[in-house]
């Protein structure tokens, strides 16, 4: 049983220092209470509970660019709890700032963490937001994080997602990002699901701007009975608005089963959108590599698969 | 170290091997040549145990390794330098050349390795193999990751494929040294490289029609190997005499 958030965080890779720090900005939440919240100079964190909901609201001023990230921890150390988060995000023009988010729920034994985001990106601004979750190795999480992105003239997304420690639980991902002209959108989902976990990934860029880039990378490994569904879906509407779709799932054991839907939609002769996916089982060529150096089925295994999610 | 004895071998229709037999000695650099297709790159498939033949007895160190696992063959020393550019998502060449090596090496060693194969370190560490290297680049990390392995025995899959001609004296420097800790198989079509090799063996017709020194099994498979389904072998001497 993990008793502390700082103790957590740092099982997660985290540095709990970096909670404390009033030089540093950050988040911290703990079941359905904000512990702390520390703002600096050029960005402003408002929180509040209503109804057992966490509401925050996070502005990041004109012209502020972060060298460092701010540090943003959503913990549930109770075994059973509901933690229904809704997050309201701008930054504002010729801004760049980068979110590190933790995620953990060590001792789920039957958590729901919900987040309903609106996440506006203002115009020639940067937006790194990387959230890594840290799952017990059994217990039932359901993660149902649903966001609505809009990326104004000349900004940059980057949203990188990664699941890989303890056992999924149930996933609904479901965001949908809305490129205005000239932006770049990559976001990146590496899940290892396990046991009976069930994940669903929705993911739809909506290039409407002239020269709008969207990338969609899933990177998953699913082994036991666990199941994915990936729906990745980019319209090009722009003029010269670029997109792609890459998945590449990865299949241990006779149980799994994983399902890829790439959904292109080009209605424009200036734009283009392209997809590749590959489900399968362990390459064989990686895994005789690995073999011919004298690494077990299993110890190979696990370094292809341990690649995959980096 | 190597005996390889009456090896048959047929895949998809084509006799591979045909009762072929070949020895590798400790110390030696031992060239395999032969046309495309003749079977070079599947008889290290065998010795390493990726691919079962038909009949036939594989020794290594008096050993019957036909029963071993692939990786039990490469915890025996038995180490390919594969012709195929392979990559792995994720995986760094530090990690690569670390896995490599089995038995624990250091940084500086890594370095060493790399540097050797005509590669900056510093540059290298880090680097994924994925298809973002060049096939020359990922051909000297695997030469090097084959060097940081101290293989018994070295079976190097064309190691010059991909590599430019100013550092061809360098990947040479590397097999001999790869060598000198046990014996290496070579396969290659580069004739530079095939005369650092101590013992050549021309495999053709499915097995080993020719052995020798280098330049007499360069010389015979010039003169012959193009119709040497066709017609029956003459004796090098006869070859020579005719030049």
């Amino acid at each position: 049983m993990i008793g502390t958030i700082d103790e957590a965080y740092s099982l997660a890779g985290g540095h709990s220092k970096a909670l404390h720090d009033k030089q540093i900005g950050s988040l911290v939440i703990n079941d359905d209470k904000v512990i702390s919240a520390n703002g600096v100079e050029g960005v402003e964190v408002e929180t509040d509970t209503r109804n057992g909901e966490l509401f925050i609201k996070l502005r990041v001023k004109a012209g502020y660019k972060f060298k460092d990230p701010l540090h943003l921890c959503f913990g549930v150390l109770s075994p059973e709890m509901a933690q229904r988060i809704n997050l309201d995000i701008a930054t504002e023009e010729d801004s760049a700032i980068g979110l590190q988010a933790h995620c953990l729920f060590p001792n789920a034994v039957d958590v729901l963490h919900a987040m309903e985001a609106k996440i506006v990106i203002g115009p020639n601004s940067k937006y790194d937001y990387n959230e890594v979750h840290w799952h017990g190795d059994r217990g039932l999480v359901r993660v149902i994080p649903h966001a609505k992105i809009i990326l104004e003239e000349g900004a940059q997304l980057v949203n990188s997602f990664s699941l890989v420690q303890g056992a999924v639980g149930k996933m609904e991902f479901d965001y949908d990002i809305e490129c205005r002209a000239n932006t770049l959108c990559h976001m990146l989902a590496k899940v290892y699901g396990k046991f009976d976990d069930a994940i669903v990934i929705r993911e739809r860029a909506h290039l409407l701007g002239a020269n709008s880039r969207g990338l969609l990378e899933t990177r998953m490994v699913i082994r036991d009975n666990a199941s994915t569904e990936i729906v990745n879906e980019i319209v090009g509407e722009g003029d010269g608005s670029r997109g792609h779709m890459d998945c590449i799932e990865i299949i241990v054991g006779r149980n799994a089963k994983a399902k890829a839907v790439p959904v292109a939609i080009v209605t424009n002769d200036k734009a283009k959108v392209t997809h590749e996916a590959a489900i399968g089982s362990i390459d064989s060529e990686q895994l005789n590599l690995l073999l011919s150096r004298g690494l077990d089925v299993d110890r190979a295994t696990e370094v292809i698969v341990n690649g995959l999610l980096k | 170290m190597l005996k390889i004895s009456n090896l048959n071998l047929t895949l998809g229709g084509k006799r591979i091997f045909d009762n072929m037999s070949l020895n590798v000695e400790r110390g030696e650099i031992y060239a395999v040549l032969g046309r495309n297709g003749t079977g070079k790159s599947t008889m290290a498939g065998v010795i390493l145990g990726l691919i079962t033949p038909e009949s036939g007895d594989i020794y290594f160190e008096g050993e019957r390794i036909n029963d071993l696992s692939i990786s039990d063959r490469a915890k025996r020393g038995i180490i390919l330098g594969w012709q195929k550019n392979i990559t792995i998502q994720g995986l760094t060449t530090k990690e690569y050349i670390r896995i490599s090596s089995r038995n624990g090496i250091t940084d500086g060693e890594i370095e060493s390795c790399l540097e050797a194969v005509g590669l900056c370190a510093r540059d290298y560490f880090d680097r994924i193999l994925d298809s973002k290297l060049s096939g020359g680049e990922r051909k000297r990390i695997e030469l090097a990751s084959v060097l940081a392995a101290h293989p018994k025995l070295a079976i190097l899959d064309e190691p010059d494929s991909g590599i430019d001609a100013v550092s061809l004296a360098m990947i040479m420097e590397v097999i001999r040294r790869i060598a000198s800790d046990g014996a290496v198989l070579l396969i290659t079509h580069q004739e530079d490289i095939i005369h650092i090799s101590t013992r050549a063996g021309l495999l053709c017709g499915a097995k080993i029609i020719r052995e020798g020194t280098p330049e007499e099994a360069i010389h015979y498979f010039k003169d012959h190997c193009d119709v040497c389904d066709t017609v029956n072998f003459p004796p090098y001497e006869r070859s020579a005499t005719a030049q």
